[in-house]
């Protein structure tokens, strides 16, 4: 039955000439991310030639870097050839400066993050500066309209990372060429991070964990939720929030109310979906990247939610810039003043536009403001009403704040806002229900995979964990036939893509 | 110290696990192929399986607008009325001083030709300008018995992404239009290569050739470097609409008009098409606004796509 309605053609036509030039050559037009079919596929073979070697470390690294270069290549095509000037160049300059002491030391350490960053500043803020020049000094000059490479904003930040960890003598550079590119190109974290810092991840390049059946289940769950929490959640919310944000004036007030959760939940789907599909990918190999999401909604108050939200990033800041600028050693307002400059950098780096300046602002100001409420005021955190309250609480500041970052404008930003304050009437949450059923079913799906405490999650992870090793293979494809389902036209770019 | 390594890998890693975790990814996949080249189509219930195919132009942020919108209150006939109302914020004032402003706006652009009365199919195209007018240009289109069929925002894309690539082509074909709007130019303002610019504005014009049009210019606040005499040479006669010296009122970024800019916008473009333009399109002002949006949206980014 099945092979009389087969198309035969298909397996040779998939092996095709045309198409193994197609799988081996970039394409502008479809850019490789983590939830493209045809990565999965190639993945799958990678794997296979994988287990042939995975015993000889030697060449079982340089295969890793060989495909993670491929990887960013069909990502980004001709900027491969920037990214490998900047793994030698930042590779010597490690060297050099890990060879000297005092002033030449320090002068190296800022020639080597002048030139790592001048390529970020160029890339991601140039048009930034002129459009700003254009418009404030009446100035003409032409944009470049560049594309920005992706991952640049990520593979920066570890390069910087690994470049004063070793002048700060915490890390010493890597011996071997090798060590250095596998940390920087292993391409499950290469271009949406998390954020790997040297320091954590040059041992494992040494000793990987072992790759045993568990290993493999907790592998694969983790790319099957990330898989889900993005194509299945963020990018279905997603639509909603585009079309609202494309036409702000023809909503009501609980309209964009509601547009404000979807996006809180589209940003985290679509962003821990991402880390979680590499973490499961990097697992798969036997590297384990760390968590860069710990349930941040149900964080009670926004230092605990900075804890818990894009962990690696958070982390970098502190240690690099903040720490850096003098920390909490100089003073109470000094302190202050570090943490806004450290999150209006935060919120710059996210983007070259003041909305995100003003987002990162934002941030600041609340983290300073919680400073100063909880030197004052000592709450026990196990008061249930206080924390049910302080996560009610930071989880709308946080939403609110996401609407500056999500919208093109800020035109667009306070008109939301406006209408969530002002034109709100909740009797039109039933009409809501009715008119946008599927929005109301993923948002309430959303807020219990949320808000689900993490002893149940880990309860039903443990549970998945006794099912054979091969009935995954059943568990991926219903998974990917859901995704299908489910799915509207092409996959969306990952929103941290863009950073 | 690596052979050691190695050795003690040797013990513990699994092969066949790593082997099933290569195929745990291919069988799904060459399943899923197989069942998309195959004539067969399964379902559970009612339900159909969908097969991996999609039909889609181009990779980018798809979307599928035909939800409901609920409708906006801004009527222009409520006008007047609400205008007397008292009113107890600033916020409030606001909006009705806008609210006035559009009703005189409109009210002072006279028709006085009439225009081809059938109903379109209408797509319009263009950079994120294109993107604030599509959702008036639907209201207009609900007015006057046309319907928009399809919403091409690529934002931050030069007439070299339209002119390049084959999403025009590709998107003309699968929804038909009868009528196009072209909204672009805003991002090459300034540009020096008119040469270049002008035979990509021919491309373009050549690609839509047969197809009655409305070439929109750029709604620049600045004097632009001649890209809109480029565009205007590469239409064809009477269908280009200069709209740089509108006054339109500034978005919060400067560079766009606001909410209300675009709704001055477009009923000045309906006038020109009910009156001078050389495709005469009936365009009366609607007066329900924030209708549903039925067209397909499809929104790119020349930053991630360029499309040629």
């Amino acid at each position: 039955m099945l092979q009389s309605t087969v198309d035969i053609n298909f397996i040779i036509n998939l092996f095709s000439a045309e198409n193994i030039k197609a799988a081996f050559s970039y394409s502008f037009n479809e850019p490789w991310f983590f939830t493209e079919f045809s990565f999965l596929f190639v993945f799958g073979f990678f794997l296979i030639i994988y287990s042939f070697i995975v015993e000889k470390n030697k060449w079982k690294n340089v295969y890793i870097i060989l495909f993670s270069l491929f990887f960013y290549y069909k990502s980004s095509g001709p900027f491969l050839g920037l990214f490998i000037l900047m793994i030698i160049s930042d590779y010597f300059f490690a060297r050099y400066i890990a060879n000297q002491e005092g002033l030449k030391k320090k002068l190296l350490l800022y020639l080597s993050l002048v030139y790592s960053l001048s390529f970020l500043l160029y890339f991601k803020y140039s048009d930034f500066v002129v459009l700003n020049l254009n418009q404030f000094a009446g100035t003409h000059f032409a944009l470049n309209n560049l594309f920005l490479p992706i991952g640049i904003s990520f593979y920066t930040f570890q390069s910087i990372s690994y470049l004063v960890d070793v002048y700060r003598n915490e890390l010493a550079p890597t011996k071997r060429f090798s060590d250095y590119a596998f940390y920087m190109t292993f391409f499950p974290h290469l271009v949406a991070g998390p954020i790997v810092r040297a320091k954590d991840f040059l041992p494992q390049i040494a000793s990987p964990n072992i790759i045993d059946s568990r290993l493999y289940k907790e592998s694969i769950l983790r790319i099957l939720m990330g898989l889900m929490k993005k194509l299945f959640i963020a990018d279905y919310l997603g639509k909603y929030v585009t079309i609202l944000h494309a036409t702000p004036n023809g909503f009501s007030g609980f309209e964009h109310f509601m547009s404000m959760y979807a996006y809180s939940f589209q940003i985290y789907f679509d962003f821990s979906g991402y880390s979680d599909i590499a973490i499961g990918i990097a697992l798969l190999l036997g590297y384990r990247l760390k968590d860069n999401f710990d349930g941040p909604y149900l964080a009670s108050n926004i230092t605990i939610f900075w804890r818990k939200w894009h962990i690696s990033l958070s982390n970098w800041l502190k240690d690099y810039i903040y720490i850096p600028l003098g920390g909490s050693r100089h003073g109470v307002f000094k302190t202050y003043l570090f943490l806004l400059i450290t999150m209006l950098i935060g919120g710059f780096w996210h983007g070259a536009d003041w909305r995100f300046m003003f987002w990162g602002l934002a941030h600041g100001l609340a983290l300073v403001l919680h400073k100063i409420w909880s030197t004052y005021i000592k709450i026990n955190p196990k008061n249930m009403l206080f924390s049910f309250l302080g996560v009610v609480l930071t989880f709308n500041f946080v939403s609110i704040c996401w609407i500056f970052f999500r919208s093109s404008s800020f035109e667009i930003a306070f008109e939301s806002i406006h209408s969530i304050f002002t034109k709100i009437n909740f009797l039109e949450a039933y009409t809501f229900t009715m008119a946008r059923p599927e929005i109301t079913i993923l948002i309430l799906i959303s807020m219990v995979i949320v808000f689900t405490p993490f002893k149940v999650k880990n309860f039903l992870i443990e549970k998945s964990y006794k099912l054979p090793a091969f009935t995954y293979i059943i568990l991926i494809t219903l998974t990917l036939q859901l995704i299908i389902q489910f799915k509207d036209d092409l996959i969306q770019p990952f929103i941290y893509f863009q950073f | 110290m690596e052979n050691k390594d190695s050795s003690a890998l040797k013990k513990k890693n699994s092969k066949s696990i790593i082997l099933l975790a290569g195929f745990s990814f291919i069988i799904p996949l060459l399943l899923l192929n197989i069942y998309d080249s195959s004539s067969l189509q399964l379902s559970i219930s009612d339900i159909k399986l969908k097969k991996m195919t999609v039909d889609s132009i181009d990779p980018g942020l798809n979307i599928n607008t035909a939800v409901k919108i609920k409708p906006n209150l801004l009527k222009n006939n409520n006008v007047k009325v609400e205008s007397k109302k008292k009113s107890h914020n600033n916020h409030k004032l606001e909006a009705k001083k806008k609210d006035l402003y559009l009703a005189i706006n409109l009210d002072s652009l006279v028709y006085t030709k009439r225009a081809d009365s059938s109903g379109h199919r209408i797509m319009i195209m263009g950079d994120s300008e294109c993107g604030g007018l599509f959702s008036v240009l639907n209201d207009y289109c609900y007015q006057n018995g046309h319907e928009l069929v399809a919403s091409l925002v690529w934002n931050s894309a030069t007439i070299l992404n339209f002119a390049y690539s084959d999403t025009v082509i590709k998107t003309i074909n699968k929804y038909e239009p009868t009528f196009i709007f072209i909204v672009v130019g805003l991002n090459e303002i300034y540009a020096s290569d008119l040469k270049k610019r002008k035979s990509a504005a021919e491309i373009l014009a050549n690609k839509i050739k047969g197809l009655p049009y409305a070439w929109i210019g750029p709604a620049n606040y600045a004097e632009d470097n001649g890209i809109n005499a480029a565009f205007a040479s590469a239409a064809e006669p009477g269908s280009f609409f200069l709209s740089k010296d509108l006054n339109l009122p500034k978005g919060e970024d400067g560079r766009h008009p606001n909410s209300l800019g675009y709704q001055i916008w477009m009923a000045a473009i309906a006038n020109w098409l009910e009156t001078e333009a050389k495709y005469h399109l009936e365009m009366k002002h609607p007066a329900i606004r924030g209708q549903k949006i039925r067209a397909k949206i499809i929104n790119l980014n020349a930053a991630k796509y360029r499309g040629y």
